[in-house]
This record gives structure tokens, C-alpha cells and sequence, in this order.
């Protein structure tokens, strides 16, 4: 009788830490870890501003991620020097767009506009997406943790609205 | 800061419902099956309520747009047990879905029974799935929905003067409602705006508000139709 | 035996309730402003420079391009110090926006050159390229005076 207490309490701690410890794995990474297409390498795109190719943020809602007109931009033809460069080349060449995985997201009842934070209140884009410009490759989840807490930490230092109406829709 | 009201003058509204379509368009307002309709469930932020006066051979018919009041004592978010509702500076009365856990007691409160409740998951035909509103969340069953007079349209017509680098002026902000009414019955403003034409409207001696013994204080005014 | 189940809950309160929800990612950390534009044109354009791309291929301070295979420029992107020389302002201006998409070759039976000038039409506003074009042409070495 004894022994069979014994084992029940150590199946209920054990089915605690299990549940505890996938609880905490869903709230710390509440997405699944995403991989694109290409290993896109911000690192070596560093000295240019984000808003050259992510056009959206002085302008609207969204960031947006850049369609293959962009790179075409300043790639007129196949890289002939750089290994990883011409393979990556290889892989973008036949596609006609290139199916970016969104990474940074938000639930769909909060508002969030770029142009406001970029734009009008001059926030660096390093400040909610830490350092992507540091990366050779894309990262399999958001590098900073967007949460409500943190948006209104901020919020409220800067004297910024905190009324629940201005961000949820 | 702004107050937000309205004027309706019954004697322009001609009940034809552009108000009520421009509405559920705008705020992504699910539609509802005949089943629903029949327990009295059917959602419409802003619905006509038709009154009939007289017998055969003489009725009359009166429309008079209803939808939430915004009142400046809204005994529903009085009755919020986790503020989900609530009234902001600017007066209008707020809905907040993720935070509603659906106790309905809002609804109970509200005088003019302008608070409704998603018994079921809100559904559309496919084809119209494309013409959501990408600026108004898709609520979900179980959570209070009401009019919130478009204030997403107020966030951005904010952000739209701020980055015009002007100063707000509160016609640059208008709910779909007043904005498609094509008799011109509805106006939107600034209550404290005294030349503003909300304040102008809410002078007429015809101008009377709803329920107003009840001291809701609405911010809805209507402007009595005529004989 | 109950003691280790009170631990084990105390440690999860403990971490949940931490900052950041004791998530081991950063937080955001929104301080960081970026700062008005200069009032001075050539400074602008210096940060117009940075902030449009042209630092990338063009090097800082237009002083050294980066390689650019079998490209008649050297194999290089060309460095901008002399550009006061060779344009008027009108022609510079028109120049950056309307880009130079095929890139001669050095030997024209080699590759293309990877990197071309992107036009910038619509990327810049005319305030940005006007402080871009004094930027450029301050950066002339001192006492060299223009060609023209």
C-alpha cells in the first residue's frame, strides 16, 4: 500500500516537471522554430540602413521583407568569387520569389505600426529585434522576446500611451 | 483631450441600413445563421430599430439608429470583472477581447442591450474571407463585442496627421457609419468642441438622449423626427 | 516526499515570475533613439550615404570601392572622391537616380560584374539626394579645386 503512495507521488512530481517544463518551453518560445529558404547573411549587408531593404518601416504597419526586385537592385549578375555567395545564387536563380518565413509576429488583436515607432518616435530597429545585423544566418526564432510587459515598460518611460484601446483592435 | 460623440437626426434617417453594412464591414462583424437570429443572437454593432406608431390606415414607421452610447457613466464597465470594458480619456468605451472571459454581466448592465455576446465562433462565407479588415481584430466565440466607434480609424488618422507633421483636428476622424450614411443624418465630432457641429446638433431643441433618467449620461444625441 | 513537490513549485514560481518572465531571451530594450537629422546639409548627406547603402559598395568616404570581378572600373566599384570634377550637381543628382544597370566589362568575354548601381528613383526624397550631392562634392581633397 505503501509502496504504491510512494510511486503515485513520484509520477505526479514527475508528470509536474514534465508539464512545467513544456509550460515554460511554450511561453519562452511561443513559436516553432522557423527556417527560410535561404541563409539569408544580414552580417555582410551591416553597413547598410535596414530601411533599404525592409521598405515598409517609414512608411506603414508592417516592415515587410524584401521581394527579389530589391536584391536585383544592387545583384545585376552571379557572384564569381565567394563559395557560399554563388551557392546561395544557385539556390535564389530558379525561383521566381523567394518564400520568406515571417519570424517576428504578433497576435492578431494588437496593432503595431512601424512608421509610428521608426519614424515618428526614432526607435532603433535593434531595440525590439536585437541584433540582427550581427547574424551570418537567419535565426531560428525571434532574437528579443516582444511581449506586452516589455512594450509598456517602454511605454511608459517614454511617456508614451498606455491606453489598452490605442494597441488592441 | 477629445470626447467623442454623436448626433443622429431621425428626421433625415431613412432606415435604409447603409449604416448597419458599412459597420459589420468595417469591424469585421460575424454573420449570423437563421438558428442564431432565432434565439435572438444575431450581432449588429449598429442595428435600426423600427417603431410603429398608429393603426391601419394610418402608421408610421420611425427609424432610430442604435448601437452603443458611450456613455460617460457606462454601468458596464462598472460591472467588469476584469476590465475588459472601459471608458479611456477620450470617452470612448472600450472592448478589449483578449482580456473579456465572457461572464456577460456587461451585458446585463447596459441599458440599451447593446453588448453582444459570441455564442458561437464567428464564421463568413469563403469568398468574403478576403474583405476583412486588417486594422480590426477577428474575435472569437466566448468574448463581448460592441461599437467602439471605428477607434482603430482614430489611431490611425493620429498617426497619419503626426507623421504629416500637423496637429489632429477631429474631422480628420469619422466611424464608417456616419461616413456612409448617404442621408447625411449622422455627425461625429468633439462634444467639447463648441464649434464643432456635434455641439451645434446637441443645441436643437429637438435633441434628446436616450434613457437619460437612468443617468447613463450617453453621448449618443438624437434629434427628434418630425409629426 | 511532499517537500520536493513544494520545491520544485517554488523554483517555477520563482523563474516565472522573474524579469522578462525569466525568459533567457533579451528583452527589448527600447532606449535607443537614432538621432535627428543634422541641420548641416553635408552631414546629412554623409548620414544619407550611410543610411542608403552607398557605404556598402563605395566604401566610407567614397574612398575605396569593394571588388567587383571583370568590371572595366578596375575590377572595383569606383571610389567617389572626384566626382566634384566630373559631374555638375543637376548631372550627379540625375546620375544617382537614375542608376547604371549594365556595368562594362574589361574583357568582354568574361562574366558580368556581380554589382551594379542601383537607380534610386523613388528610395530617395529630393531633401536626401540634394544633402547626398554636397556630401559627394565635399569630398574633394582641401586645396584641389574642380576641373570645371
Amino acid at each position: 500500500m505503501r509502496a504504491v503512495r510512494n510511486l503515485l507521488g513520484w509520477i505526479v512530481w514527475a508528470l509536474l516537471v514534465a508539464g512545467a517544463t513544456l509550460a515554460i518551453g511554450v511561453i519562452w518560445f511561443p513559436q516553432l522554430p522557423v527556417r527560410q529558404p535561404l541563409a539569408f547573411n544580414h552580417a555582410k549587408h551591416k553597413k547598410m540602413a535596414c530601411v533599404v531593404c525592409h521598405r515598409g518601416v517609414e512608411t506603414g504597419a508592417w516592415a515587410t521583407i524584401p521581394d527579389m526586385n530589391t536584391c536585383l537592385n544592387c545583384h545585376a549578375a552571379p557572384p564569381v568569387k565567394d563559395a557560399t555567395a554563388i551557392a546561395i545564387w544557385s539556390a535564389a536563380a530558379m525561383a521566381k520569389h523567394i518564400a520568406w518565413q515571417r519570424i517576428n509576429r504578433i497576435p492578431d488583436h494588437v496593432y503595431f505600426s512601424h512608421r509610428r515607432h521608426v519614424d515618428l518616435a526614432r526607435l532603433d530597429c535593434a531595440s525590439c529585434h536585437g541584433d540582427m545585423a550581427d547574424r551570418t544566418t537567419p535565426p531560428a526564432h525571434p532574437l528579443t522576446r516582444i511581449s506586452m510587459n516589455n512594450c509598456l515598460d517602454c511605454h511608459r518611460q517614454q511617456s508614451a500611451s498606455t491606453d489598452c484601446a490605442r494597441c488592441h483592435k | 483631450m477629445a470626447r467623442w460623440g454623436m448626433a443622429i437626426d431621425l428626421d433625415r434617417c431613412t432606415g435604409c441600413q447603409a449604416c448597419v453594412v458599412a459597420c459589420k464591414q468595417e469591424n469585421n462583424v460575424p454573420f449570423s445563421t437563421p438558428a442564431q437570429a432565432e434565439k435572438g443572437r444575431q450581432i449588429s454593432w449598429i442595428y435600426i430599430q423600427t417603431e410603429i406608431e398608429g393603426e391601419y390606415p394610418n402608421v408610421k414607421v420611425r427609424f432610430r439608429p442604435m448601437l452603443c452610447q458611450h456613455c460617460d457613466r457606462p454601468p458596464c464597465t462598472f460591472v467588469c470583472p476584469t476590465s475588459a470594458t472601459y471608458k479611456n480619456e477620450e470617452g470612448i468605451v472600450a472592448q478589449i477581447y483578449p482580456r473579456c472571459i465572457g461572464c456577460r454581466y456587461c451585458a446585463n448592465a447596459c441599458p440599451y442591450s447593446v453588448k453582444y455576446f459570441n455564442y458561437d465562433e464567428p464564421h463568413w462565407p469563403k469568398q468574403l474571407e478576403a474583405s476583412l479588415n486588417h486594422d480590426v481584430s477577428v474575435r472569437y466565440g466566448g468574448v463581448i463585442e460592441k461599437c467602439t466607434f471605428c477607434s482603430h480609424r482614430l489611431t490611425k488618422a493620429r498617426e497619419q496627421a503626426d507623421a504629416e507633421g500637423r496637429e489632429f483636428r477631429d474631422d480628420d476622424y469619422q466611424p464608417a457609419c456616419v461616413q456612409s450614411c448617404p442621408a447625411h443624418a449622422m455627425v461625429f465630432g468633439d462634444l467639447d468642441n463648441p464649434h464643432g457641429t456635434v455641439a451645434a446638433w446637441s443645441e436643437s431643441p429637438r435633441a434628446e438622449r436616450l434613457l437619460e433618467d437612468l443617468g447613463t449620461k450617453p453621448k449618443v444625441m438624437y434629434l427628434k423626427g418630425g409629426a | 516526499m511532499h517537500w520536493l513537490l513544494v520545491i520544485t513549485c517554488t523554483l517555477l514560481l520563482v523563474i516565472g515570475c522573474g524579469p522578462n518572465g525569466g525568459s533567457p531571451l533579451p528583452a527589448t530594450r527600447a532606449q535607443v533613439k537614432r538621432p535627428a537629422p543634422p541641420a548641416d546639409p553635408v552631414q546629412f548627406g554623409r548620414q544619407v550615404f550611410e543610411k542608403c547603402g552607398c557605404v556598402m559598395c563605395h566604401g566610407a568616404d567614397g574612398k575605396s570601392g569593394i571588388a567587383n570581378p571583370n568590371a572595366k572600373t578596375k575590377d572595383i566599384v569606383p571610389p567617389l572622391t572626384y566626382v566634384a570634377e566630373g559631374y555638375l550637381p543637376a548631372e550627379l543628382k540625375q546620375f544617382i537616380r537614375r542608376g547604371q544597370p549594365n556595368i562594362d566589362k574589361m574583357n568582354p568575354n568574361g562574366p558580368t560584374p556581380p554589382f551594379k548601381m542601383p537607380s534610386y528613383g523613388a528610395w530617395i526624397s529630393d531633401v536626401e539626394l540634394d544633402a547626398l550631392q554636397k556630401y559627394l562634392f565635399s569630398l574633394m581633397p582641401k586645396g584641389e579645386k574642380e576641373a570645371f
